[in-house]
């Protein structure tokens, strides 16, 4: 490989590349015409949001979805006290795979995020694609959905930052509550909590409760997976599972891990980055069995996979790049695995070689 | 941890302070740098002016690798280098983290040709071997024994890179012309890292075949 490099090395330092040149006059018409759409129309376009294209955009069956969501967390902003816990599980549920775009639903409005994964909470609002939408109630409930294929974050109105992974929601009040911080979580996020010592911040999934102080912290609990888990990067966090009296406090480098079927706690040593990897556009697989790694790429990217039923328990390690076209993925996977990937009726087909 | 973090900042004192005689090119280009970072930072912090000296710290390069994606068609290039700058300033208004804004604008300016193209030409998103990456290239300042000698180089040149794909042309262009690293074309073209080195891999194994490498490296060895 080295000396592959050394040989293109040895051409192209010899060479360059003839370029054409932007003439000035172009550039200064170019620049006038980028500050006429941006300096000069910023108030108006960062305060209107595009309402009738929203509309537009919206298919019957997520309008559907949309007026039962609207009702349900209009109900629930006028019926809860800002300490009061969230009955997230009447919080109308619909699925991350099911949409399109990162969501973000607000009491009277479903926010579609297209361009810019990273919504920010601030007083009296909270920004999206750079429009401010106002929020009437600190008590609000607020969702932040992120579909398959998409990764983005939330600052919430705390100052604590998440990171949302692919096909998961976030609940939460959209002021964080007075003296007990709460969110709710389905799938995997990544918490940088603010320190406050007089607000204790708890995550919950629908299993797990996880009390914190200010720290960073990963937490995974998608519905179709066995295990959560707790992992933790500093500071210190105490967990519950289920019902049971007993917390269990983790240190950094832990992870507390809750088998949701058999009730199995245990709590270990781990490498923390390969539980944060995905923040960087990373899996890293330690043995991990292709039924798994299948089940993740079916997450990232939003595509279907079929494979044989021989292969879901042959077992591969190392690192991929999942901001890496589908293919490309497969296809590492394939050179390790020994498996090989066609593409049919819209679904991607894993045999062995 | 998501966010950059003041305490990963080394203080600008101490980047621009020579300790001693050794480190003074690494200060050189860091002082090169910072002044990028300034302007990036001053445009973060919401400062108009800044917004136009990003611009014209960026935009000839964009243009330069935007012309070689779309065949020359210059207006193609500048609408998408509009509307790169234009959704710019609209992520500023946001928290997102851009550590890197040349990388950055490069990554979205490619995107946003690619789905200028694809509208255009009603490609599907397969398509993308077969969008031309054109450019070329002529030898830099070398002295030669001879014009045949000359001559003769160019030639290998010509068939070198007559031998290579679109990406695997752009993939060449990016690391030697533009001076990205593997890691940066790789993340810029939507591949892994290991995929840009299979590419490159690839070329090297067809020029190998094209060209009978003991001739082939004399020629590039001489000089």
């Amino acid at each position: 490989m080295n000396k592959d490099l050394d040989l293109l090395d040895s051409i192209f330092t010899r060479f360059e590349s003839i370029e054409q040149e932007l003439d000035n006059q172009t550039r200064k018409m170019l620049w006038e015409r980028i500050a006429r759409d941006t300096l000069q129309s910023n108030h108006a376009r960062s305060l209107t949001p595009h309402a009738s294209r929203r509309r537009r955009l919206f298919t019957a069956v997520s309008a559907a979805a949309a007026v039962l969501i609207l009702c349900l967390a209009g109900y629930f902003s006028f019926h809860t006290e800002p300490d009061s816990p969230i009955n997230y599980d009447s919080v109308a549920q619909y699925f991350p795979h099911e949409i399109e775009n990162i969501q973000l639903v607000l009491p009277d409005r479903i926010v579609e995020i297209r361009k810019n994964p990273s919504v920010v909470y601030e007083p009296g609002c909270v920004i999206a694609d750079g429009v401010k939408y106002p929020i009437a109630q600190s008590d609000e409930i607020h969702q932040f959905i992120v579909p398959f294929g998409k990764t983005a974050d939330v600052q919430l109105a705390d100052g604590s930052k998440v990171r949302v992974n692919a096909g998961s929601k976030l609940i939460y009040k959209s002021g964080m509550g007075g003296t007990r911080r709460q969110v709710y979580v389905n799938g995997e996020v990544f918490l940088d909590v603010f320190h406050d010592e007089n607000r204790p911040f708890t995550v919950k999934t629908n299993r797990l409760d996880v009390r914190v102080l200010g720290t960073e912290f990963d937490v995974r609990a998608y519905d179709d997976e066995e295990v959560q888990s707790v992992v933790l990067v500093s500071g210190s966090v105490s967990v519950s599972a289920d019902l049971l009296d007993q917390r269990y406090r983790i240190s950094p480098e832990q992870c507390f891990s809750y088998n949701t079927s058999n009730c199995d706690i245990s709590i270990r040593q781990v490498p923390v980055e390969n539980y944060i990897a995905w923040m960087d556009g990373l899996m890293i697989l330690d043995n991990a069995p292709l039924k798994e790694v299948f089940r993740q790429i079916n997450r990232y990217y939003n595509v279907e996979i079929v494979y044989d039923s021989s292969l879901e328990n042959v077992r591969i390690s190392g690192k991929l790049d999942i901001r890496s076209s589908v293919e490309d993925t497969l296809e590492t996977i394939g050179l390790v695995a020994g498996t090989q990937y066609r593409f049919e009726e819209g679904k991607y087909c894993i045999s062995a070689r | 941890m998501l966010d950059n973090k003041p305490s990963n900042t080394p203080s600008r004192h101490s980047i621009l302070t020579p300790q001693n005689e050794q480190c003074r090119t690494a200060v050189f280009f860091e002082t090169l740098a910072m002044s990028e970072a300034e302007i990036w930072s001053r445009f973060r912090s919401g400062d108009q002016d800044a917004f136009a000296d990003v611009y014209n710290l960026y935009v000839d390069d964009l243009y330069r690798y935007g012309m070689k994606m779309v065949d020359g068609n210059r207006d193609l290039v500048i609408d998408a280098i509009h509307d790169v700058f234009v959704k710019l300033y609209e992520l500023n208004a946001s928290s997102t983290v851009v550590l890197n804004p040349r990388f950055y604008l490069l990554k979205v300016l490619r995107g946003q040709i690619l789905d200028n193209l694809r509208k255009e030409r009603g490609l599907k998103r397969a398509d993308i071997s077969r969008i031309p990456f054109t450019v070329e290239y002529r030898l830099s300042n070398e002295e030669f024994s001879s014009a045949e000698q000359q001559a003769e180089m160019f030639e290998r040149y010509r068939q070198v890179v007559s031998a290579m794909t679109e990406r695997q042309k752009e993939a060449i262009y990016l690391h030697y012309s533009l001076g990205l690293s593997y890691d940066e074309v790789a993340a810029l073209m939507d591949m892994n890292v290991q995929s840009v080195r299979n590419l490159i891999h690839r070329s090297v194994e067809r020029i190998r075949k094209m060209l009978k490498l003991s001739t082939f490296l004399f020629f590039f060895n001489i000089v």
